[in-house]
């Protein structure tokens, strides 16, 4: 058996094959024009513990950071950032949420805005674990956090921060394979 | 930044949310959160997101 992904033309792909395959398209959701947030319902299931989310091809209404909540929860989100600027020059103040409603999930502007997040265990019943990165005008973040309560969740929401508002591109959840 | 000047810069009828593929207008309870929420960012990030 060939080793994934080299297959040869015309190839019967097993089971074997394809459980094999790390990453699976869980759903695809367009984003509208304007929308202060988008929910994601129906995303997180038994079917895997980990998931990367991403929205690409659309922009924000101005340069902010892109939240991201775990739907029906606000409270219990602690994460912190690690950044610099594009001069080298390193971010030092406001990357630190202690206790908040959200985590930080991507960011972007009127020119470009995208999400790149990993939501660990959001359907078990047990803390849920997250990394993300994002890129701005000027600088880049990434950042790492946790939401504590141990609770499942099925649906997720993105929005952009101070009121900042989502225009164009697609969401996608993907799960990856247990 | 106080919520009443962010409400003057946003009203509730203005602004749209959308879950899945529907789009709508905030309830009044979800639109009381989001401001609060919207508030305290731009409050704590005084100069954008960074």
């Amino acid at each position: 058996m060939a080793t994934p992904p080299d297959f040869s033309p015309g190839q019967v792909l097993t089971a074997a094959h394809m459980d094999a395959v790390g990453l699976w398209l869980v759903k695809t959701q367009a984003v509208g024009s304007g929308v202060a947030s988008v929910t994601v319902t129906g995303a997180f299931s038994a079917d895997y513990d980990n998931y990367r989310i991403t929205w690409s091809g659309g922009t924000l209404s101005s340069n902010q950071v892109m939240l991201f909540q775990l739907s029906g929860s606000t409270v219990n989100y602690y994460t912190s950032w690690a950044g610099a600027f594009y001069t080298g020059a390193a971010i030092t103040t406001g990357l630190g949420f202690n206790n908040t409603s959200s985590w930080g999930a991507g960011g972007g502007d009127a020119t470009t805005a995208a999400v790149n997040i990993d939501v660990l265990g959001p359907y078990l019943t047990k803390a849920t674990n997250m990394r993300f990165s994002g890129d701005f005008v000027d600088a880049t973040i990434s950042g790492a956090g946790r939401h504590t309560p141990a609770s499942s969740f099925t649906g997720f929401v993105l929005f952009g921060a101070g009121g900042a508002t989502m225009t164009g591109g697609t969401i996608r959840v993907y799960g990856y394979r247990n | 930044m106080t919520i009443d000047e962010f409400k003057i810069q946003n009203p509730i009828d203005q602004v749209i949310i959308q879950v899945n593929n529907t789009e709508r207008n905030m309830t009044p309870e979800e639109y009381e959160e989001w401001c609060i929420e919207c508030v305290e960012y731009i409050n704590t990030h005084p100069n954008g997101p960074l």
